[in-house]
C-alpha cells in the first residue's frame, strides 16, 4: 500500500492554512485506500530524537506532501533547516514522490512560483525526489483568517473556498490514481476580483482592516518604534 | 555610516569568514562603521507567524521571546547598509541566515501596496538600509545562482533597500579575487554618497 507522509511546514503548526490544506488532501487519500500519516515540522525539530523520528518517517514514505507558507519569497526557516538536515544525513530519497503545496498571503500565485517553487524543485532534484507537481495558492492566508473567525472547516466555508477545494480534490484524485499532478498557480477567487479596480478596493479594505485591528488594541499600525530622533 | 554584517554559515562550517573579514575591512576603508554577527554563534529564534509585530506591538516582535533579535532589528533599521553572507542553499538562504531575516517582518507594515500588478508590504519607515547579498557555492549551477539573484530582487520589493547588489562566489575563490569582487560591488553601489 502506498505510504503518504504529510509534512506541515508552517511555524503556526496545526493552526495554519498549511495544516488545513494538507489534512484535507490526506483525508481524501486515506479514504481512497492510501496509508497516511502527518508530522508538524516545527514540533519535530525540537529534539534530536524527534528529528530522527521525522527522518525515519520520510525514509518509509512513498509520497511526501509538503505544505508550507511563503516567508519572504522562500521557505520558512524550519523547512530550510529540514532540507539541510536531509542533506547532512545523506538520506536516501531516490524515487520517492514529492509535492510541495505553498500558500501565500499575497494574492498573486506567481510570487510563489517565481522563486520558492524552483527552490523546492532544486532540492528535490538534489536528493533524488521524484517531482509529481506543485500547487501555489495565492491569498492562502485568507482561509486561515476565515476559519479562525468562523471555526469552520474548509468544506464548510462555502463558495469562497470553491476554487481551492476543486484544486485539492484534483490533487487527491490524481495522486490516488498514482498519476502526476501539474504545476498549478491557483487564484483563489473568481477572475473579476483580480481586475485593477477590484484590486484597489480589496487593497484599501485590507489596509483599513489592519488599521482598525491595531486601533482596537490601542496601538497605531504605522508606529515607528525604532526611529532615531 | 553604519553597516551590519550577517554571516549565515552553518555551525562547523567556516567558508564565509574570509568574506566577512574582507568586507569589514573594505567598508571601514570607505569610512563605515561595521558590526558583524556570526549567526550560528548566537541564539536567534525564527518567526512564528503570529503577526504581533503588525497588530499588537507594531514594529516590535513580542511573539518570540528569549533572544536578542529585537536589538539586532533595531540596529538594522538604524544602519545604512546590511550585508548578508550565505552558503547558496538550493538557490536560497541558509537556515542560519533565514532565522534573522524572518524577524525583519516588523520593519514593514501589514496590508499591501500595489506595484506593477503585484502586492508588496507597506513601508513602516521612510528610509531602509541598502543591501549587499553574497552567496558562496562549491557547485557550478547557473540556475541556483539565477534563483538567488531573483530571490534578492523579490526581497528588495518588500524591504525597500535604496540600493542593492547580489553576487555569487565560488567557495574556493582566493582572497585577492574576493577582495577585488567586493571592492567593485562597494564602488558600484556608491555607498559613500
Amino acid at each position: 500500500m502506498t505510504k503518504v507522509l504529510l509534512l506541515i511546514g508552517s511555524p503556526r503548526g496545526k493552526k495554519s492554512t498549511s495544516a488545513n490544506v494538507g489534512n484535507y488532501i490526506l483525508d481524501k487519500l486515506n479514504k481512497n485506500g492510501l496509508e497516511t500519516s502527518s508530522l508538524i515540522i516545527r514540533n519535530q525539530l525540537s529534539s534530536e530524537e524527534k528529528i530522527n523520528q521525522m527522518l525515519d518517517a520520510i525514509s518509509l514514505a512513498d509520497l511526501i506532501i509538503l505544505t508550507a507558507p511563503l516567508y519572504d519569497d522562500c521557505q520558512p526557516y524550519i523547512v530550510i533547516k529540514t532540507m539541510e538536515i536531509i542533506i547532512e544525513k545523506k538520506l536516501k530519497l531516490d524515487n520517492k514522490k514529492f509535492m510541495p503545496i505553498i500558500p501565500c498571503g499575497f494574492p498573486e500565485p506567481h510570487q510563489i512560483t517565481e522563486v520558492a517553487i524552483p527552490l523546492y524543485r532544486k532540492f528535490a532534484k538534489t536528493v533524488g525526489l521524484n517531482w509529481v507537481g506543485s500547487l501555489a495558492i495565492g491569498g492562502g492566508e485568507m482561509f486561515n483568517v476565515l476559519q479562525k473567525d468562523s471555526g469552520k472547516s474548509l468544506e464548510e466555508l462555502g463558495k469562497v473556498a470553491e476554487r481551492l477545494l476543486e484544486a485539492l480534490d484534483q490533487i487527491s484524485e490524481t495522486l490516488s490514481s498514482d498519476k502526476n499532478y501539474q504545476d498549478v498557480e491557483l487564484f483563489i477567487l473568481p477572475d473579476f476580483w483580480y481586475t485593477k479596480v477590484m484590486s484597489k478596493i480589496v487593497t484599501w479594505m485590507n489596509n483599513r482592516g489592519w488599521k482598525k485591528m491595531a486601533k482596537k488594541k490601542g496601538v497605531k499600525v504605522d508606529a515607528k518604534p525604532y526611529l532615531q530622533e | 555610516m553604519k553597516a551590519i554584517i550577517f554571516n549565515g554559515a552553518l555551525a562547523g562550517k567556516n567558508q564565509l569568514m574570509t568574506f566577512q573579514n574582507i568586507i569589514e575591512e573594505e567598508l571601514v576603508n570607505i569610512g563605515m562603521e561595521t558590526e558583524s554577527y556570526v549567526l550560528n554563534q548566537i541564539e536567534i529564534k525564527s518567526c512564528i507567524g503570529c503577526f504581533r509585530c503588525w497588530d499588537t506591538t507594531p514594529g516590535i516582535c513580542t511573539g518570540v521571546k528569549g533572544d536578542n533579535a529585537n536589538e539586532i532589528v533595531e540596529k538594522v533599521i538604524q544602519s545604512e547598509l546590511i550585508v548578508i553572507l550565505t552558503p547558496l542553499t538550493f538557490g536560497g538562504y541558509s537556515s542560519e541566515l533565514k532565522k534573522i531575516m524572518e524577524r525583519f517582518l516588523g520593519l514593514v507594515q501589514p496590508g499591501v501596496n500595489q506595484d506593477k500588478g503585484e502586492s508588496h508590504h507597506r513601508k513602516r519607515y521612510e528610509r531602509y538600509p541598502s543591501l549587499i547579498a553574497i552567496a558562496t557555492t562549491e557547485k557550478d549551477d547557473k540556475e541556483e545562482e539565477e534563483l538567488f539573484r531573483l530571490l534578492i530582487n523579490r526581497h528588495s520589493k518588500n524591504f525597500y533597500p535604496p540600493k542593492y547588489s547580489t553576487e555569487i562566489f565560488k567557495e574556493d575563490t582566493d582572497s585577492d579575487s574576493i577582495r577585488a569582487g567586493l571592492k567593485q560591488i562597494i564602488e558600484e553601489m556608491e555607498l559613500r554618497k
